[in-house]
């Protein structure tokens, strides 16, 4: 049975279909790669899978480890093992990333009936799952996401999946707006978590990112569908030759 | 759609889980129904006051029948009739309690059923680590009993009822009784004047940082009573106090008059702390029932140096009037102000502060947060007046508001008034409301809805809720609907 | 509510008994809007310190000034304007002398097909009708107590009307003098414009006499759909003069309007401007400054009020201080319930230059409707003491030193004038006043 499974979906936003009868499944322990050009639905599709209000689904379903995802509210699929790696991560004035943090890990512990951390229990789980991210104790002090660099937002999106051990992630486009060096950084802090049994989604427009978080399969995006699945030789493919072809196929 | 819908259902539901709406049933001494000099009289006399005292009342009762109720607040209110209600009402006892075990055993039972720490030995026992906790307990305006005099007493510290405060230290009170906001100041207070019953009074000494925090608990229990404590602090030259005080009341469908006055007074190099969790019954959703809380709070900072910081977090109440005031007479004298104020429902407040510079080098702070929900309506008004001669003064406020849902109401009205070329007022106000995506982020984090707006309602007013004594400040989280671990250290 | 009686309600008498032959007497709705004002300025009689819109501006003087109707000017001298820029740049010039308009004296020549300017008592004698979905429309009596007195004086004043879709390059100038004459005027002016039209208006108040007098100017603007006006007031009145000025605007789905007014003369003066944004996408930009020496009282007084989503509205006002003078702002953005979306700024800033100087501000703002962007900000307070330090120690003279620095802080408003010309007469105006007022005398601070 796979972890990850969307059959036939079909969503729209403000009345607009976006996605267009996209069918995908991933298993447990793979690492899939969506590419596509702008508009074709990429962010559209992480929304849809984590449950924010405005998209609208219109026909389909979507299956969590054999479990109707789309009846679920957005912190219910949060708490069943989903996670989100934010495009453009919010900021929320005077709430620190520490105390975020720990109330959204508690959260889903209790779901999973572990007992809560307390306050020093978890700055050392925190500092333990935040080594080799460069994030200072500095960082988790200060409001979330508030003054940070793009780098430093992407580093805490991924020391958050770190916190939270989901069994399958979302990158929204993890790799919009880094240099080189934080790229590698995300990327170890990514490929560190690869065990086997998460399931994965990596979103990205460039093929750059997939040379670090190397995928088992890539599909193409375009006009809200798979339009071509393949290896990770796709992404070089898609690289030299664009998406040109696609948008035409697709039409 | 404006707001999450779902995040006002939250808000509101929080209002709803009142736990602290119960009635004591109480053996209670009740004057006649009804105001006029003989209850004034009455009341003296069952205190057993001295002429001074009773001539202070009279002068203020005979003042306040020429007075007009003031109609230039914000939320309106139907008409109250002040002969409708007791103006005394004390717990019967035959002698004053000599120790904890005389009291009558229900009434402790309320305490304890309000978590208030009445036995020394649970305060010892109940907080770890925490330094301790004296507590006087006012019941329907009548001083239950103090903890911790004796303790006090060797530091030459007084906290005690006013009401003995009046036998036992006389000249203390006719000295400063009055002296910040005198009988004639505006229309609750007059009243107040006239009929107060207790309250709490506090004299530090020369020289002395009180080593504890300062608590007192009061409740309006009784039926058609108005709450009238009046509350005297005295901090002496170079002295320390941190007083907090705490409110509750049971649900009722009538409405309750609480017009309290509290004056503070800071000598030289003298410093005030006072901190004010409220949380009166504020009536039921659709705004029957719960307190007017109308209150004169003021304090001068008489002394060089002197610094006196008010810290409140409203909650409750039908309606809540109040302007913690201060009055920066001597150099280099420091006022605060930290508030948050959460009206939901059909609840309605018409608050903020006055800071008026008069000495050198004076300084304000005020950063008041204000969060609305349901059909509430919230006012910020605030003065800071800069006298002529108070050159050297520097003002700081910063007035947030913040709307959950689209029925409600925020509004800042500041007043800014500089007489002073060298002083420095600065003043800046947002209205904002919690983000779309600031929730679907915490949601996708795990946290459910509550959590998620008590996450960020926390965030909104964490530079208030720091100011908070370290023991009451866990309390304040929870009633603003939050339940956090506060952080450690 | 105060009645009538017991009140003070100075030169209502002159009204009433001048309403029978002021012009457009007769047309029924011309009366009846006449009396409309006269009766609402009874019921509340003048301001006074406890209305709480004009409690730190005393209006005791006109109480007792004694102040009569102008009657009709001869001919007078128009002297050399201060906005020399603002004088080129203009296609039009229209003068108003002690509350009339003078054709006589006015440059209409240039103006195109559908851009008409009339006087208002013209209009009122010859065809009223015509004004009547607008007179008086704008302006809500019960909140202006003084616009209801003006309109129990409605008699002249200029009406500008511009049709659909015309733009208006070279602004029209609106010159208003008054002389020894002019004990009081009460001008009404009327600004209506189409959809899309788009045009700029010039105000240069001058007073020709130093005697005392008493100016209520009421102004009402109406953008059509679309329409765009941008407003600079050039307020340079005489000391003795009293100077109540009142603007009521309605904004219309994504019009705009702009407004830049300078203070600096007036015994007491007053810029009060209430603005509708009344359809989605309306803006308004409401700016300022004012320099008061003297005993002067400089007043700015604004409502928004967001009545509709989307809109936007921006003040900023600025003023400077000296001798025993008083700034006073008041700021009310008001969004109502429904007005999602709305994004509403407000900064007040003063330096108190003297120690009799005195800054009064009350931004205020109440609001409805929970997905806003409301903010305000006041300031007061003296000049930096670094900056003025480091000027110092580059070897500038103190008063030179103040003297940018002030400029500085003035300029940065007047910088965002858009009509290059306007801004510069505002800019040495400003340097002008600098001088006079900050120099080598002056002690200390």
């Amino acid at each position: 049975m796979a972890l990850l499974e969307i059959r036939n979906l079909h969503a729209e936003v403000e009345g607009k279909p976006i996605i267009n009868g996209l069918n995908l499944s991933v298993h447990a322990g793979e690492v899939h790669a969506i590419m596509g050009p702008n508009g074709s639905g990429k962010s559209t599709l992480s929304y849809v899978l984590s449950g924010r209000d405005g998209y609208e689904v219109t026909q389909g379903d979507v299956l969590f480890d054999g479990q109707s995802l789309l009846e679920m509210e957005a912190d219910e699929r949060a708490r069943a093992g989903l996670f989100l790696a934010f495009q453009y991560p919010v900021e929320i004035p005077g709430v620190t990333g520490v105390t975020f943090l720990r109330t959204a890990v508690n959260a889903v512990r209790a779901e999973r009936g572990l007992p809560p951390f307390d306050a020093m229990d978890f700055v050392k789980y925190v500092r333990e799952k935040a080594t080799g991210l460069n994030i200072s104790d500095d960082m988790l002090k200060r409001a979330v996401n508030t003054g940070f660099s793009g780098g430093e937002k992407k580093r805490m999106e991924i020391l958050q999946m770190a916190a939270l051990e989901p069994k399958f992630a979302i990158l929204d486009e993890t790799d919009s707006g880094l240099d080189i060096d934080a790229l590698k950084v995300v990327s170890d802090g990514v490929n560190a978590m690869r065990d086997g049994k998460m399931g994965m989604l990596v979103i990205t427009h460039y093929q750059r990112l997939l040379d670090y978080i190397v995928p088992d399969h890539v599909h193409v995006l375009a006009k809200g569908r798979i339009v071509k699945s393949g290896g990770k030789d796709l992404a070089l493919e898609l690289e030299e030759r664009g998406y040109a072809e696609f948008l035409e196929d697709a039409a | 759609m404006a707001a999450n819908a779902d995040a006002v259902e939250q808000v509101r539901s929080i209002g709803e889980q009142y736990k602290y709406g119960f009635v004591t049933d109480i053996d209670m001494d009740l004057a006649p129904k009804g105001l006029n000099e003989d209850i004034v009289r009455l009341i003296s006399a069952k205190k057993e006051e001295p002429e001074w005292l009773l001539e202070w009342r009279l002068k203020a009762y005979r003042h306040w029948l020429t007075m007009e109720e003031p109609t230039w607040q914000k939320p309106k209110y139907p008409a109250i009739d002040y002969q409708d209600s007791y103006y005394y009402a004390a717990p019967k006892t035959k002698d004053k309690p000599k120790s904890l075990d005389e009291v009558d055993p229900k009434l402790l039972e309320t305490y304890e059923k309000l978590g208030i720490p009445l036995r020394e030995q649970e305060v010892l026992a109940g907080v770890e680590g925490a330094p301790a906790v004296a507590v006087d307990a006012v019941f329907d305006s009548v001083s239950v009993a103090t903890t911790y005099k004796k303790k006090l007493q060797e530091a030459g510290i007084i906290f005690c009822s006013i009401s003995e405060a009046v036998h036992d230290h006389p000249e203390l009170v006719k000295k400063y009784l009055g002296s910040v906001v005198p009988y004639s100041d505006n229309y609750f207070a007059t009243l107040n004047s006239a009929v107060f019953t207790d309250g709490s009074f506090v004299y530090i000494p020369k020289g002395t940082r009180c080593p504890m925090e300062l608590s007192t608990y009061f409740r309006i229990n009784q039926e058609n009573t108005g709450q009238f404590e009046r509350t005297l602090i005295v901090a002496d030259e170079g002295a320390y106090v941190s007083y907090l005080e705490g409110c509750t009341a049971p649900q009722r469908d009538e409405n309750q008059l609480h017009a309290a006055v509290v004056e503070l007074v800071a000598m030289d190099d003298a410093e005030i702390k006072y901190s004010t969790v409220q949380n009166w019954y504020p009536g039921d959703e659709t705004g029957k029932g719960g307190i007017y809380n109308f209150v004169t709070k003021r304090a001068a900072c008489r002394g060089r140096n002197s610094k006196v910081s008010w810290t409140q977090v409203e909650t409750g109440s039908a309606i809540t009037w109040k302007y913690p005031s201060c009055i920066l007479q001597g150099d280099n004298s420091v006022g605060e102000f930290y508030s948050v104020a959460i009206t939901n429902n059909a609840q309605l407040a018409d608050t903020g502060t006055k800071m008026i510079h008069i000495g050198k080098n004076t300084r304000s702070r005020i950063i008041s947060k204000g969060i609305s929900a349901g059909k509430a309506d919230q006012t910020y008004r605030g003065l800071v007046r800069v006298q002529r001669g108070a050159s050297g003064a520097r003002n700081y406020t910063q007035c947030d508001s913040l709307l959950i849902g689209d029925r409600c109401g925020a509004h800042t009205i500041p007043y800014i008034e500089s007489q002073n070329a060298s002083a420095q007022v600065e003043h800046e106000a947002t209205t904002s409301r919690i983000g779309e995506d600031q929730l679907f982020y915490c949601q996708q984090r795990g946290m459910d809805e509550e959590e998620a707006v008590a996450l960020i309602v926390n965030g909104f007013c964490r530079e208030v809720l720091q100011t908070l004594p370290m023991e009451f400040a866990v309390e304040a989280q929870k009633l603003v609907g939050i339940s956090l671990e506060g952080s450690v250290g | 509510m105060p009645d009538g009686s017991g009140q003070l309600q100075p030169f209502l008498e002159q009204a009433l008994a001048g309403a029978s032959s002021f012009a457009g007497a007769g047309t029924g709705w011309v009366d009846a809007l006449r009396k409309a004002g006269a009766d609402a300025y009874a019921a509340q009689g003048l301001p006074r310190r406890r209305d709480e819109y004009w409690r730190y501006t005393n209006l005791n003087a006109l109480a007792e000034g004694g102040f009569t109707l102008a009657g009709d000017t001869g001919d007078i001298i128009i002297p050399d304007l201060p906005l020399a820029g603002a004088e080129t740049l203009a296609g039009a010039r229209i003068v108003v002398v002690d509350g009339r308009m003078r054709p006589d004296l006015s440059d209409l020549g240039d103006l195109p097909d559908g851009v008409d300017v009339e006087s208002l008592g013209a209009v009122l004698t010859g065809a009223p009708d015509r004004l009547e979905p607008w007179l008086g429309s704008a302006v809500r009596l019960a909140d202006m107590p003084m616009a209801a007195l003006n309109t129990a004086f409605l008699r002249d004043g200029v009406v500008i009307t511009i049709e659909d879709g015309i733009l208006l390059n070279a602004p029209i100038h609106l010159v208003s003098l008054t002389t020894s004459g002019g004990g009081m005027v009460q001008p009404r002016h009327l600004v209506v414009l189409g959809a899309g039209a788009s045009v700029k208006l010039i105000e240069t108040y001058i007073g020709l006499s130093d005697e005392g007098g008493f100016n209520n100017i009421v102004s009402e603007v109406f953008l059509g759909e679309g329409a765009r006006l941008d407003h600079f007031v050039f307020q340079n009145e005489s000391m003795a003069r009293i100077h109540l000025s009142g603007a009521a605007v309605e904004i219309a789905q994504g019009a705009s309007y702009d407004s830049f007014v300078l203070q600096s003369g007036g015994l007491i003066g007053r810029n009060e401007i209430r603005a509708y944004l009344s359809g989605p996408g309306a803006d308004c930009k409401l700016d300022g400054v004012y320099m008061g020496t003297d005993r002067q009282v400089l007043d700015n007084t604004t409502y928004v009020e967001h009545a509709a989503p989307e809109c936007v509205s921006r003040q900023v006002y600025k003023g400077v201080l000296d001798d025993q003078s008083r700034g006073v702002f008041q700021g009310k953005v008001h969004v109502v319930r429904d007005a999602q979306k709305t994004d509403g700024h407000q900064l007040s800033r003063a330096l108190l230059l003297s120690s009799g100087a005195e800054i009064d501000a009350r931004p205020e703002l109440e609001i409805y409707a929970d997905d806003v962007k409301c903010s305000h900000g006041a300031t007061a307070g003296e000049l930096d003491e670094d900056w003025l330090f480091y000027l110092l120690s580059r070897g500038i003279p103190r008063p030179q030193a103040r003297q940018m620095l002030i400029g500085a802080f003035l300029s940065e408003a007047i910088a965002e004038i858009p009509v290059a010309e306007v801004a510069e007469d505002f800019t040495t105006h400003v340097h002008n006043w600098l001088e006079r007022h900050i120099d080598a005398a002056r002690e200390g601070n």
